[in-house]
């Protein structure tokens, strides 16, 4: 069982995504978003979650597909990574499932148009491909640069 | 009870015992010799020495007994405090707050350097003092007297106190005279009149009448005030008088007054009623009024947890008061309103809990200064006022960095020489003073020194060379914009590089953390007559009333404390120049952010009249053209997070009554938007 991992699995333009559930803290319905003025475009806003203030990643605009208005599945999946709570708007959650370690494969140069450097591997589950994030790299620090440097750049 | 409670209470109570030493101690330098201020010092070591004997510091305890008596010869000789002795002093303050940093990681004490320390405090000691006899609480001899003693002392405590603080010896005498003698009571008469010529009887067993009518045993006691020679000189004399069998004297020192408290009036035994009403204590001066009230400890993270709590409460209270004001039922609005004025004194209560008077804070720069002008060959006086202002306890530690930088500024650019100083007609002392005081919702701090001011001149020279500005705009900068350019990165201005405030440090980082706090700082300078430095804080970090406006439909939150005025204006208020819409504002012309352009790219000024927020930091203004304003309300501050940490425009957000999100806006930000050239 060591080889076997938990994902929260969910869905994002017809594909299905997964990220560890040891970074997941909660999954919440879509609540309206406070627009934080001056941030590149795929940071939605800020959400009040139990009293915490917690930004809103659209992962659609962070991958580059069409953005998508909130719908009735759309659901925001709060992580952890690195001491940073984010959360990420995502087109619905389906369920939590167990992964084979060994079945995870490198990914291949484009899986669903995104980029290679944000996903750690795609793997099998019941006739299905999980393309699994690197939170780590959608959420890296070089990132936080950007929104410093996207933050100078429009402020003339 | 957990004996690591009895430890932390231990580490507590031996930091205030070593402060009140440590103040005193500086007193002492500074010339104080008031009686009340040795009794405090004395009452600090001894306290800490029995406390630290009791926690099984036997070192500690061992070093706090040498203090105790180098602080006891300084009582009775005052004129023998000079520098060595202060120095030697503060080095065991010092000592003893590295042990007990040792003890707290620890829990062991470290008893290396102590004997070092012990003997340091013995070579200001004269040898002498040491084999004087000393009527110790400890004493044999003593404690067989100690009832009759105890008697005689009680009343004449004020009076003895009031020797120590003249520097007289004061001596307890136990003379016999030989069961033998016929006449005893003018044998009592001579011993009084051998007595008479080296002092002052303060007070005797039995009263002066019964010891002339000769109705005693044969022991007479006395305490004596020694005017002139030694109490062993008068001890040989008074064994001289014939028929005396045995004659016994000991010094007083201040830990045998210690344990006599009783002070009546001392009339009972007709002798010497010398009391003088005392000056008040320094150490309770310094210490202002909040010791009165009992004080009851507790951890600092307790307090900060219940401010969380109660930052929850006020968000559940705004989002009651918002349901209830669109439900309209009476029994809910009632309640609404009591629970919100409930909410507000709760919140009131924490916060007073939460804040700090600033002495504390000022009470280690005397010692600060003191080290400064001895490093600089300089004399400095250190003068603090308004200490009893209260500060939020979490903003003082950085507030405590950004004063020692400019009080070393002060210190090493601002004060001159001595000679310098005379040759300019100033006195030979200079001054630094902090002054603190609220005003309004803020808290003020000015640093002023009287020393040669900010060279305006030097200032644009060092700007100009290190390519801050270009030498025009120089020529042009007014003394207020050139003082400014002194919080810009990368320009100091002292011409040598010093140890003490010229490692590249500036006052740009002074101004970082004032802005990082939510205040600011600024700084006014007269040629030759001295600098002000004028910090301002908000009183709270956590909770704090903002004004409500929306802006594109969103609503965002400007903190009150930097809102000067709201008005509605007119078109034909508005000047154009250069291009640019301005606001004719008291003879001022202000220049206007337009919010909505400049968050979300959408002009919004198109109707009139136009909403403006007036917000003024450091003397200077801006007009923010706002959609709407929607009110006032109580915030809670709540950051933005790791992840939004470089956001510049927000300095983080709350949560309103509905639920919603509003952004705070960081206003010093928005400034250096509207004025980049400043």
């Amino acid at each position: 069982m060591a080889d076997t991992a938990q994902v929260v699995m969910f869905t994002l333009d017809n594909e299905h995504y997964g990220v560890l559930v040891e970074h997941v803290l909660s999954v919440e319905p879509y609540t309206s978003v406070a627009r934080v003025p001056r941030t590149p475009a795929y940071v939605k806003g800020i959400v009040n979650i139990r009293g915490s203030i917690v930004p809103v990643i659209d992962l659609r605009e962070r991958f580059g597909f069409q953005v998508q208005a909130p719908t009735e599945e759309s659901r925001l999946i709060v992580v952890e990574v690195d001491g940073m709570n984010v959360a990420l708007f995502v087109d619905g959650v389906e369920d939590v499932v167990g992964i084979d370690s060994t079945s995870v494969e490198p990914a291949p140069a484009m899986v669903g148009g995104v980029d290679p450097r944000f996903i750690d591997g795609v793997s099998r589950f019941e006739e299905r491909f999980i393309i699994l994030l690197n939170l780590t790299c959608v959420l890296s620090q070089d990132e936080a640069e950007e929104l410093k440097q996207s933050d100078v750049g429009v402020a003339k | 009870m957990d004996p690591r409670s009895y430890l932390s209470t231990f580490l507590d109570e031996s930091r205030e015992h070593i402060q009140t030493m440590h103040e005193g101690i500086l007193a002492l330098d500074g010339g104080v010799r008031f009686d009340a201020l040795f009794s405090e010092l004395f009452r600090a070591a001894h306290t800490l020495k029995g406390m630290s004997a009791s926690m099984g510091y036997s070192m500690t305890a061992s070093v706090t007994h040498h203090l105790e008596e180098v602080l006891g010869y300084c009582r009775s000789n005052p004129d023998a405090i000079d520098s060595v002795k202060v120095d030697t002093l503060l080095a065991v303050t010092d000592w003893l707050e590295t042990q007990l940093d040792f003890i707290q990681e620890t829990s062991l004490e470290n008893s290396e350097t102590g004997e070092e320390v012990i003997s340091q405090l013995q070579a200001v000691l004269p040898q002498k003092v040491e084999t004087s006899p000393t009527l110790s609480a400890a004493t044999g001899e003593a404690m067989s007297l100690s009832s009759s003693f105890a008697d005689l002392i009680s009343p004449l405590k004020s009076a003895v106190s009031e020797c120590f603080a003249n520097a007289v010896e004061v001596w307890f005498y136990h003379v016999s005279i030989a069961s033998s003698c016929i006449m005893k009571g003018a044998r009592a008469i001579l011993v009084r009149r051998v007595i008479e010529t080296f002092g002052d009887i303060l007070g005797g067993a039995p009263a002066a009448d019964e010891m002339q009518a000769g109705e005693f045993e044969h022991a007479l006691l006395f305490v004596v005030a020694i005017r002139s020679g030694t109490g062993e000189e008068m001890t040989a004399s008074l064994t001289h008088v014939s028929e005396v069998e045995t004659v016994n004297g000991w010094r007083i020192d201040e830990a045998v007054l210690e344990g006599y408290d009783l002070d009546e009036p001392s009339s009972k035994f007709g002798f010497g009623d010398v009391k003088v009403p005392q000056p008040p204590s320094m150490v309770d001066r310094l210490r202002g009024a909040h010791r009165i009230q009992p004080i009851v400890r507790i951890a600092a993270q307790n307090i900060d947890m219940l401010m969380n709590l109660v930052s929850e409460l006020v968000i559940d209270k705004n989002r009651l008061e918002n349901l209830s004001a669109g439900l309209r039922i009476p029994e809910l609005s009632t309640l609404s309103e009591h629970m919100s004025r409930v909410a507000l004194d709760l919140q009131h209560a924490v916060l007073e809990m939460r804040m700090e008077p600033v002495g504390t804070l000022f009470q280690r720069f005397p010692r600060t200064v003191r080290d400064l002008s001895r490093r600089l060959n300089k004399q400095i006086e250190f003068v603090c006022k308004g200490a009893e202002t209260t500060c939020d306890r979490i903003m003082m530690d950085e507030l405590a960095e950004v004063l020692v930088h400019l009080i070393r500024n002060a210190a090493d650019h601002g004060i001159e020489s001595p000679t310098v100083r005379e040759a300019i007609g100033k006195p030979a002392m200079g001054t630094i003073s902090l002054t603190a005081y609220t005003s309004g919702q803020e808290l003020h701090i000015d640093v002023t020194d009287d020393g040669q001011g900010i060279d305006v001149d030097r200032v644009l020279a060092k700007a100009v060379s290190s390519g801050l500005i270009d030498e025009r705009t120089a020529t042009q900068m007014s003394a207020r914009q050139a003082i400014e350019l002194l919080f810009e990165s990368g320009l100091s201005t002292a011409s040598q590089v010093t140890d003490i405030s010229g490692r590249g440090v500036g006052l740009d980082v002074v101004r970082e953390k004032m802005t990082t706090l939510g205040g600011s700082v600024h700084a006014s300078s007269e040629a030759g007559k001295g600098t002000t430095f004028l910090l301002r804080l908000p009183l709270s970090l956590s909770i704090s009333r903002a004004i409500l406006v929306e802006i594109d439909g969103q609503t965002f939150a400007v903190p009150t404390a930097s809102v000067q005025e709201v008005l509605a204006v007119a078109q034909s208020d508005l000047t154009k120049i250069h291009g640019n819409t301005v606001l004719e504002h008291d003879g001022d012309l202000l220049p206007i952010i337009d919010a909505s352009s400049l968050l979300f790219d959408k002009p919004s000024t198109g109707e009139w009249p136009w909403r403006l927020v007036i917000l003024s930091q450091n003397n200077r203004e801006v007009a923010v053209a706002v959609n709407r304003v929607l009110g006032q309300l109580d915030i809670v501050h709540k950051p933005l997070g790791q992840y939004l940490r470089n956001i510049e425009w927000f300095s983080g957000a709350t949560i309103l009554g509905d639920g919603e999100i509003a952004l705070i806006v960081n206003v010093p930000r928005w400034f250096d938007e509207a004025m980049p050239s400043e």
